[in-house]
């Protein structure tokens, strides 16, 4: 996502910085996302009582910290060396700041589950908008509706994976019905969601919206297929089998079109 | 006349000297391209018919081969527009006027008979080249050279505007040819430094730039001793025996550049400061009443605006309806379906899909070159001032700085779409480059293209030589002394001296490449001499010790340079170019600007003075007219 948000906001950006981002961008958010994922670690870690938990807590704890440190020292020798805007930094700061509020969020609400998927789709999609700052401290707005569009498709897709996994393994049961269907339901508005930035993204300056355009309608043909079953699967859970595969697909044509778009 | 090529023969027939049996088979040699249609042979043309014309009245030339020359002429093309589908390219500024100067006076020299590709007889053919000579004559008096400086093909161009001169019953033609001659010439004597065309150059080849040692040198410029003829500056070399314009000149008995020009050459070996504007820019076609339809196509072709928004129309309907080989033009006609496809995929005219690719198609177009020269005795530095920076050039060459024949230094950024793919030093991507006096800035960058645009450039790099660097030529093998001092890169040679700066980490590759990784970096040069400075110790200590500071920015750099013989030098990538707070005068500049001549650009009235001495071209009347008082 980093090369993708880099390649999306390269006019205007000489190709000496270009290529000195392509370097460091993705090898900074690297750290700066694996830290986010192993916040999930630590919540699921919390959220299990046992005592012998303790020091792997305050290990992981030391690895978040480490991890996060060096994606945030790249950054910084990135932005020092070649000056660039001071706005990177605050996003890196703003990145810290919501993984520590989705870590408590998460052990708080005892919700490992929602959190988990926010942190994965989210350590995923910011690496485009990280990678717009570094090129340049103004975010299009096509940039920030790229993200938005793929941010709720992945966390759908991460939701239908999660209950697709579940029912194989047999964890599902009756008991918790209601809040399968309210999961349901958060996926089906995440791809509404999703459907409408997308479809939005094209009236927003983007240099070849006949490009764009051809993508997205395989998306939304992607899309449209995950949505149905999604509602079929309100009756018969198995209706889901197939839907992560059409929403990886969906992502997969996204990408496509955010890049011929620019 | 001690040479059997072909373009010496004419020296030997103005002499009286009858051609050796070897010389007669380079000519019958000669006459293949003519058969075959082949690129280039105008040049052979040019000279034939200049053999032909001198052996008027004589037989120097034996029957069989005169014969024979005339039946290739007979056979000839002479411009796109006749049949024929081949391989001559008929559209750069040089080919342009060889062509029409060869029909012109082929056409004079046998009116009544028929050539057999155009079957049109000589008397048509002279009415069809006649405007032609003179809408090429008129746009070189009003517009300059879009082939600015070239030191390869202003030779070409010297021959054809010769054999006008000597041969063309029409006086307005030979009166204007003779013009253009004075003002080439003038060139010369205004950014010819020593034994050098040591200027930018719109148009010119590694070998002639690029030395690898004393006994491996760059090829001497091509027009240096039509220089040598004209003003007596630089010297001659009995193994330009078979130079072109060097034997047209040699051979002519009425053409010789006004006393003027010598003197004013002569003159100026001391100090020159001098600017000079060529060419136009592509939007600037209707301030000039120049249109861009195939009336007017040439001059735009002959800058090489093929692929840009204003002609790729046109251009494209020429191609087709003269079934021209768009390789002779603008490349293979993959390129040019995969353009028209590419415009149709994402629903765009071909012209705005194009604007798109602007940095290559708009990069190689020969546009407005305002070039600046500073001469001392010690040094001269010279170059095209805030040219299309970024931009990809085929065959340019920007910047110079030159302490003598082989010790110069320039820099470059090889890669893109060149002209040869194997270029490292001409061509590649246009700096940011800004001279002032004896002080340059220049800076490499450039803007982001189309994702197609990005992977063919990436690719041809690649396989052409990892082209992913910028880098200077400075040949160590050259210079007297040769010393690095931090980021600078210091030379001496015969008094004087040069200092060059990169701001990235530069190695030496070679004894006369300095390399730096990447497509991004500034350069600082500056010269001096034993007589401003003193020893070079003392230049080099006062260099590396001055402050030198480089931000960079989204593109490019801001620069700022406390120069010991300047003061503060300050500029960016965008905005002016400042020295001690004064704004320095980076273009567009008139068309001439020097202590000799003031001449705006788009006139066709040139004054030149100097001493007791004045030569006035007045063109829009055909008036060529000097005094000396």
């Amino acid at each position: 996502m980093v090369v993708i948000g880099l390649y999306i906001t390269r006019y205007g950006v000489g190709i000496g910085r270009y290529t000195i981002n392509l370097i460091y961008g993705p090898i900074a958010y690297f750290f700066l996302a694996l830290a986010g994922l192993l916040v999930i670690e630590s919540i699921h870690r919390r959220l299990d009582v046992s005592p012998q938990n303790v020091i792997r807590q305050y290990k992981e704890f030391l690895l978040i910290v480490t991890l996060f440190t060096i994606g945030t020292l790249i950054t910084t020798y990135n932005v020092w060396t070649y000056y660039l805007d001071v706005s990177v930094i605050i996003f890196i700061i703003g990145i810290a700041i919501l993984w520590s509020v989705l870590w408590i969020y998460g052990v708080q609400a005892r919700d490992g589950g929602f959190t988990s998927h926010l942190i994965v789709t989210l350590s995923f999609t910011l690496g485009l908008l990280y990678a717009t700052i570094l090129n340049g401290p103004q975010i299009p707005i096509y940039a920030i509706l790229f993200f938005l569009t793929v941010s709720f498709l992945q966390l759908a897709r991460e939701i239908i994976k999660s209950k697709t996994r579940n029912a194989a393994t047999g964890k599902e049961n009756s008991s918790i019905e209601n809040k399968e269907d309210q999961n349901l339901k958060n996926v089906l508005g995440s791809l509404f969601l999703s459907l409408t930035f997308l479809i939005i993204s094209i009236f927003s300056g983007i240099c070849n919206p006949i490009f764009y355009l051809y993508f997205m309608l395989a998306v939304i043909f992607f899309m449209g297929f995950a949505i149905v079953r999604c509602w079929q699967s309100f009756r018969d859970r198995r209706n889901l089998r197939h839907v992560p595969l059409f929403l990886w697909f969906g992502i997969l044509f996204e990408l496509i079109a955010f890049i011929l778009a620019i | 006349m001690n040479s059997d090529g072909l373009y010496a023969q004419p020296g030997r027939v103005y002499l009286g000297e009858n051609l050796t049996a070897a010389a007669n088979l380079s000519i019958l040699n000669s006459l293949r391209r003519i058969y075959n249609y082949e690129d280039c042979m105008d040049f052979e043309m040019n000279s034939l018919i200049r053999l032909l014309y001198l052996d008027i009245n004589k037989s120097h030339v034996s029957s069989a081969v005169k014969d024979q020359v005339i039946d290739a002429f007979g056979r000839g093309k002479y411009w796109y527009t006749e049949p024929s589908r081949d391989t001559a390219i008929f559209f750069t500024e040089n080919h342009q006027i060889l062509y029409h100067t060869v029909e012109l006076l082929v056409g004079q020299l046998f009116p009544n008979d028929t050539f057999t590709n155009s079957g049109m007889n000589g008397t048509a053919h002279v009415i069809h080249a006649t405007p032609l000579v003179l809408r090429w004559l008129n746009w070189r008096a009003q517009f300059g050279f879009s082939e600015y400086h070239s030191n390869v093909y202003l030779n070409q161009d010297i021959v054809a505007l010769v054999n006008l001169v000597d041969f063309a019953d029409n006086e307005e033609i030979a009166t204007k040819a003779a013009m253009i001659l004075d003002i080439i010439a003038f060139d010369f004597a205004m950014n010819y430094y020593q034994n050098r065309y040591a200027t930018s150059a719109g148009r010119t080849y590694d070998n002639k730039k690029v030395g690898t040692s004393m006994a491996s040198p760059a090829g001497r410029d091509s027009t240096t001793e039509a220089a040598w003829i004209m003003l007596g500056i630089g010297n001659h070399t009995p193994g330009d025996a078979n130079n072109l314009a060097a034997v047209a000149l040699a051979t002519s008995d009425h053409y010789a550049p006004p006393l003027i020009l010598e003197a004013i050459a002569n003159e100026s070996l001391l100090f020159n400061e001098h600017k000079e504007r060529n060419g136009l820019a592509v939007s600037e076609g209707p301030m000039y009443e120049l249109s861009y339809t195939e009336a007017d196509m040439m001059y735009w072709w002959g800058m090489m605006a093929y692929l840009i928004p204003e002609t790729i129309d046109e251009t494209y309907r020429i191609l087709k309806h003269y079934n021209i080989d768009p390789m002779t033009a603008c490349g293979p006609q993959i390129l040019l379906d995969l353009f028209k496809f590419l415009a149709a995929l994402k629903g765009q005219p071909l012209s705005v899909y194009i604007e798109s690719l602007n940095l290559i198609t708009g990069g190689v177009c020969l546009e407005n070159a305002n070039t600046y020269t500073y001469r001392t005795p010690y040094y001269q530095l010279s170059g095209v001032q805030d040219h299309q920076k970024g931009m990809n050039s085929m065959q340019e060459h920007i910047w110079q700085a030159s302490l003598d024949d082989h010790a110069y230094v320039f820099t470059s950024s090889p890669g893109g779409l060149t002209k040869d793919f194997d270029a490292l030093w001409v061509g590649g991507w246009k700096p940011r480059a800004t001279l002032f006096e004896n002080v340059g800035v220049i800076q490499y960058d450039r803007q982001a293209m189309p994702l197609e645009a990005e992977i063919l450039i990436f690719l041809l790099n690649l396989f052409t030589g990892m082209k992913f660097y910028n880098h200077a030529y400075f040949p160590r093998w050259a210079f007297d002394e040769v010393v690095s001092v931090g980021k600078w890169t210091f030379g001496a040679k015969n008094g004087g001296y040069i200092a060059l700066y990169s701001y990235e980490p530069a190695t030496w590759k070679s004894n006369y490449e300095l390399q730096v990784k990447g497509f991004k970096n500034a350069w600082i040069v500056e010269l001096g001499s034993v007589e401003e400075y003193g020893s070079f110790t003392n230049f080099t200590g006062m260099i590396s010790q001055s402050r030198v500071q480089v931000t960079p920015q989204a593109v490019g750099y801001d620069v700022r340079y406390v120069s010991p013989s300047q003061g503060l030098v300050s500029v960016a990538w965008d905005g002016p170019m400042t020295v001690n707070g004064t704004v320095i005068d980076l273009g567009p500049y008139a068309r001439f600007d020097n202590a000799y001549c003031y001449q705006e650009f788009g006139s066709d009235t040139t004054i030149i003075e100097y001493d007791n001495k004045r030569l006035e071209l007045y063109f829009h009347n055909a008036t060529r007219f000097y005094q000396e008082s």
